[in-house]
């Protein structure tokens, strides 16, 4: 069980987050029947660093960025979505 | 090999007698006595049989890594087969029982495998049996009863069992010299620490040394370090185990409250799991003795020696009479010394080293024989114990007369956890032994987890780790030093690697992995056939799979692979070790979550009210809803049935109180909630309602429900109960991920709002009695008023397909609210009614339900649904929806209805002819209300343009079937006039 | 957390929409929220339980708001003063959660 650093609530136990989805797996409303198709069923799935959203949802209920190693699960950045984005080193 | 205590000496408190029985027969113990110590005190050794070829077996430790010496404790749901007796703890009226044999231990019909023992090597099984496969009928019933070492108990277990979560800046594992010296460093500097033991007490090895720490005895300087760190406010835990090393530092700690067997005291738990996230932990886990590989290793009376000194020095009992200690390092002479301080004799000592001249060697051949570059070659003896040690020695051949032979073949630290946190290992060539390398996450090991073996070298390192890992936390340096050693032969053991076999021994017996059976042959039998990598080597001959993880096996087998590959150790390498470190009972695991608390149960405000009326039961999702409430002489069905027909001719109330619902309000809420539902929305006047849909983003069916206006700015949104939380996610996704410029916001009313529905010829009666002032709202509009004084929202909506309103009461008004409804409405000539009538009314009215035609295979074309669709197409799901394969109609699954004279089976494959292949499947079966017959919904390919075929609807499973024709999906009241006052 | 009682709560709930105004929106939850006093020196411990939140953390004080998940249950946390604690839950989940505490605090033994 990983320890998520929430930005408003501290380090808390992952049983309280929800993993959204990958940040370039986010379908705007206004995605073309194609762009759609290729975001749903057409996604790289890459070992390694990994943008994420995920969701406090027992806790503040914030939405996070996450910046996630999928191989070690390290995580080197959690942000608010409004936030700036940092990219850490892989 | 016969035990015996011996008059002083031990750390049992012999004041008090404990009564326990084994396999029938009555002994007494005292308090501190493991099991198998008390047996050994009784004489008794002979404790098992071994898994495969049922050979005698009696002790070979003091601790975890116990192999053979499994037992059956307690009795009925308590009982916990597999149990080490060195693990157990005794308890007054302990009942314990040997495994594996039969009929009795001394006379196991099963010890006949043994001499069969060359047709059933490791893997025989890969090759048996091959040839009549109806053979297995009969091969398959005797290996059952053959396979398997302990029976599992037939009872529920009755107890309960606990999890906790704990935090701390340093976790120390392990109560050992190394363990209590880091508690106390890392205590001095204020942090938070916690220090965790499997023994029921502290001290790990101290226990059985004569060492003295700042001139303290060592229970002396333990009792008093324990005082010192638990004034500190460090939390100490005993018979608690650190089981598995996860996450981020997250150490999970199974702890005994009680005994295996043992009966927990009022409401306690028997066991409790610890969840503890630490931010540094201190692994003082100790190091494992291993087996010397001889013919017949395996014998009762041959034990570790260091084992036979805990005997001796913990328990006061002398593990046999005339003792043979065969080793490879210094420590082992402790054992010696220590037999013969208590009146055994020690008839050799036999160190496979040089010779070499250092003052416990020196002290130890003025006393005993001792003999070098010794190797033992075979231990003789069998169900009665031990007789005699045949050895090599200067080129000679040597017996000895003993009844008990302490090996030791050096230590492998325990660096399980170590690993387990991703942690690399280090190779020592010279004592042979892998120990805790690299850490991976913040973790470090000390004392003999980290391959010391001198007193105080382990004291000072374990206080320089506890106080490093303090230092990572707090400013304060650590306060105080570490204890003065000082003993007899100070030093390290210089131990000298041990694994390989004498020369010349048969490999057949020389045994390996105790408890799985596996011998040196074995070992090369899986070498021979190719399984050349340690992972296959482990697979192929079950080495280290048994229930001691090959604490006390894996060496040796590693040792035999690399020699054989002609490789090293390191290089031929290790397989993984996973939690838990020893076996965890699946109670401690579950905690709450058993019986009916495996899921939180939901309870609908009306919760009380309702059982009440005992209704059977439905779960949907993890909330409990009456299903029918049954009067006398009533089954489901027929209860369900009356209920329907009441509804369609005069009325019926309902709880819709678990319904999903959101307020939606702000400048933008119409535009949220178009984003969100296939319809339109913003076309709504204030005061009335629609039905509407949402769809996922692929553009399949999602969920469905109504939508009101309740305001000028303001909407409630109601939705599926098994959808409901699916359908929080997801409008706050998109309200803030898809679409956060919007000006609405989002409330969670689930549960603010109860609901009752009232649905009926007579509902509009009912409503006009309990709410005068009301000017009634007509089909689908909304109004607020008051009933019995409660503010009560109603939503004219029909699911049943009579005139019905939804009356929603704010949670804690809603059994009051329920009580008028119900007094008026019997006096209207109503019921109660539950979800099994609800799905008999919607069925006659094609209405679709999550879970059924909404499956997530189905899109709005497929359900009839999309003259509804938004135009406008900017909701989740429409750029999907617009894919090739979605927007061809040929060919998809496609909603119609079903008639049929016989009963329609739910889930049967729609065919043309029984037996066929399926062109789609019945996904509701029901009953027409009011007349005769049977209707159904269902998904049929193509089914749009197949109405009035004749089909079969086949369950095969269940051999049934019934002829339908297709028609339309909706049986009752097709122009809606019973929605018209 | 904004505590008021509820005989206020209608002229409280009209006052944050008036603030509000159309950037933001007022709802009435109260009845999807039950409060559990929790009142004694071992609260902590108790909170402890079939958890994953540090309630003994010393940083948790008087004037600490916390949401966080026991046995599944989604919870909220409001430590008033030292020795207490409202915990709030929704309807549905209360009976379970309060039977839970009370079996908990019945099995505590004081070496726990």
């Amino acid at each position: 069980m990983l320890r998520i650093a929430c930005p408003y609530c501290g380090r808390r136990a992952q049983a309280e987050f929800v993993f959204e989805r990958a940040l370039d797996a986010i379908l705007p409303l206004d995605a073309t029947p194609a762009a759609a198709v290729e975001h749903l069923f057409a996604r790289d799935n890459p070992k390694g660093w990994s943008w994420e959203l995920w969701r406090h949802t027992a806790g503040c209920g914030a939405w996070l960025r996450l910046h996630r190693h999928t191989v070690t699960h390290q995580i080197a950045a959690v942000e608010t979505l409004g936030a700036p984005r940092q990219d850490a080193g892989g | 090999m016969t035990g015996s205590r011996r008059p002083v000496g031990g750390l049992i408190d012999r004041s008090k007698m404990l009564a326990f029985t084994f396999d029938g027969a009555r002994y007494e113990g005292h308090p501190g006595d493991t099991l198998a110590s008390a047996l050994l005190a009784n004489g008794v050794s002979l404790l098992g049989r071994s898994f495969k070829y049922h050979r005698p077996r009696g002790l070979l430790a003091a601790g975890v890594e116990e192999p053979s010496a499994l037992v059956g404790v307690g009795v009925g749901g308590r009982f916990e087969p597999n149990t080490r007796a060195t693990d157990l703890f005794l308890y007054d009226g302990l009942t314990a029982h040997s495994q594996n044999r039969w009929p009795s231990l001394a006379l196991d019909v099963g010890a006949v495998l043994g001499a069969f023992g060359r047709f059933i090597p490791a893997g025989f099984y890969y090759k048996a049996f091959l040839g009549k496969p109806d053979l297995w009928k009969i091969y398959e019933h005797f290996i059952r009863h053959a396979a398997g070492l302990g029976r599992p108990p037939r009872e529920s277990d009755p107890d309960a069992y606990d999890h906790r979560a704990a935090f701390c800046d340093v976790l120390v594992v392990g109560a050992g010299p190394a363990g209590l010296a880091a508690a106390l460093s890392a205590s001095s500097t204020g942090a938070r620490v916690m220090l965790v033991e499997q023994d029921d007490r502290l001290g790990g090895g101290l226990l059985r040394e004569t060492a003295r720490l700042d001139e303290a005895t060592p229970d002396r300087w333990i009792a008093r370090t324990t005082r010192t760190v638990a004034a500190r406010g460090v939390r100490i835990l005993t018979r608690a185990t650190a089981v598995g090393y996860w996450d981020d530092d997250l150490v999970t700690v199974a702890q005994r409250l009680t005994e295996p067997g043992q009966s927990p005291a009022g409401d306690a738990p028997a066991q409790r799991l610890w969840r503890v996230r630490a931010e540094q932990v201190v692994l003082a886990t100790g190091a494992i003795e291993r087996p010397l590989p001889f013919e017949h290793n395996d014998r009762p009376g041959v034990m570790l020696a260091q084992a036979v000194r805990g005997y001796v020095g913990r328990f006061g009992v002398l593990p046999g009479a005339r003792t043979v200690i065969a080793t490879s390092h210094d420590d082992a002479y402790r054992t010696a010394f220590a037999v013969a301080d208590t009146g055994g004799q020690v008839a050799a000592i036999l160190d496979s080293r040089p010779a070499c001249d250092r003052p416990i060697v020196r002290d130890a051949m003025a006393r005993f024989p001792v003999w070098f570059e010794a190797q033992v070659l075979r231990a003789e003896g069998g169900a009665q114990g031990l007789r005699r040690v045949t050895a090599r020695a200067g080129g000679k051949t040597l017996s000895f007369d003993c009844d008990l032979l302490a090996v030791s073949g050096g230590f492998s630290p325990v660096a399980h956890l170590h690993m387990q946190a991703g942690g690399a290992l280090d190779w020592d060539p010279i004592s042979g032994a892998f120990r805790a390398g690299q850490a991976r996450q913040h973790q470090s090991s000390t004392g003999s987890a980290a391959g010391l073996d001198d007193l105080g070298e382990v004291i000072r390192h374990g206080w320089a780790a506890g106080a490093n890992a303090a230092a990572a936390l707090t400013s304060g340096a650590p306060a105080g030093s570490p204890p003065e050693v000082s003993e007899r032969y100070p030093g390290p053991s210089h131990a000298v690697a041990a694994l390989a076999a004498p020369d010349g021994v048969d490999p057949k017996r020389v045994f390996v992995d105790f408890q799985n059976d596996v011998t040196l042959a074995d070992v090369d039998l899986a070498w021979r056939e190719g399984y050349r990598s340690v992972e296959h080597l482990k697979r192929y001959t079950t080495l280290g799979m048994a229930t001691d993880q090959g604490k006390t096996s894996n060496m040796a087998g590693l040792a035999r692979l690399a020699a054989n590959e002609g490789r090293s150790i390191p290089e031929v390498g290790l397989t993984t070790f996973r939690p838990p470190y020893t076996p965890v009972t699946l109670g401690v695991l579950a905690g709450h979550a058993k019986g009916f608390h495996v899921a939180p149960l939901r309870r609908p405000a009306l919760y009380a009210t309702h059982a009440a009326g005992n209704p059977l039961w439905q779960p949907v999702g993890y909330w409990m809803r009456p299903r029918a409430y049954p009067r006398a002489g009533e089954n489901l069905h027929a209860a369900a049935l009356r209920e329907a027909r009441t509804v369609r001719t005069a009325l019926g109330w309902v709880d819709v109180s678990t319904l999903g619902k959101f307020e939606v309000a702000g400048p933008d809420a119409a535009a949220l909630l178009e984003r969100v539902c296939a319809t339109t929305v913003a076309k709504l006047a204030v005061g009335r309602g629609r039905y509407t849909y949402m769809l996922r983003e692929d553009g399949m069916v999602m969920d469905d429900g109504t939508v009101w206006r309740v305001g000028a700015d303001r909407y409630l949104l109601t939705s599926s109960t098994g959808g409901a939380d699916r359908m929080a996610h997801h409008l706050d996704y998109v309200r803030r991920v898809l679409a956060p410029q919007l000006k609405a916001a989002v409330a969670n009313v689930q549960e603010h709002w109860a609901g009752v529905a009232v649905a009926g010829p007579g509902a509009r009666s009912l409503i006009a009695a309990l709410a005068p002032e009301l000017d009634i709202p007509r089909h689908m509009s909304a109004d607020r008023s008051v009933i019995g004084g409660v503010d009560v929202l109603i939503l004219a909506a029909s699911y049943s397909g009579e005139r019905a309103f939804e009356i929603y009461v704010r949670n804690p008004e809603a059994a009051a609210v329920w009580a008028l409804v119900a007094e008026a409405g019997v006096g209207l000539g109503g019921c109660a009614y539950g979800l099994e009538a609800l799905e008999i009314l919607r069925i006659e009215k094609g209405h679709v339900v999550v879970g059924g035609e909404i499956d997530g295979r189905t899109t709005p074309y497929d359900l009839g649904l999309h003259r509804m669709m938004n135009p406008a197409r900017g909701f989740v799901g429409a750029a999907a929806l617009q894919r090739p394969a979605l927007q061809a109609q040929a060919g998809r699954q496609q909603l119609v209805g079903l008639e049929s004279a016989q009963p329609i089976p739910e889930g049967s494959m729609l065919v043309r002819q029984a037996p066929g292949a399926a062109e789609g499947h019945v996904t509701a079966g029901g009953v027409r209300v009011i007349g005769e017959g049977f209707v159904a919904l269902g998904l049929l390919r193509d089914g749009h343009a197949r109405l009035g075929e004749p089909l079969t609807a086949w369950s095969p499973t269940r051999g049934r079937s019934a002829g339908v024709r297709v028609v339309q999906p909706l049986f009752y009241d097709p122009q809606g006039e019973r929605y018209r006052d | 957390m904004i505590r008021a009682p509820l005989t206020e709560h209608k002229d409280l709930e009209a006052c944050l929409a008036e603030i509000a105004g159309d950037d933001g929106a007022v709802t009435d939850i109260s009845g999807a929220a039950v409060r559990c006093a929790i009142r004694g020196r071992d609260w902590r411990i108790l909170l402890t339980h079939g958890g994953v939140f540090d309630a003994e953390a010393a940083e948790f004080r008087p004037g600490s708001v916390a949401g966080t998940v026991i046995e599944h249950m989604a919870v909220r946390f409001d430590v008033i003063a030292k020795d207490q604690v409202d915990a709030y839950v929704a309807p549905s989940f209360a009976h379970d959660l309060f039977a839970y505490w009370t079996s908990v605090a019945r099995g505590l033994d004081v070496r726990g």
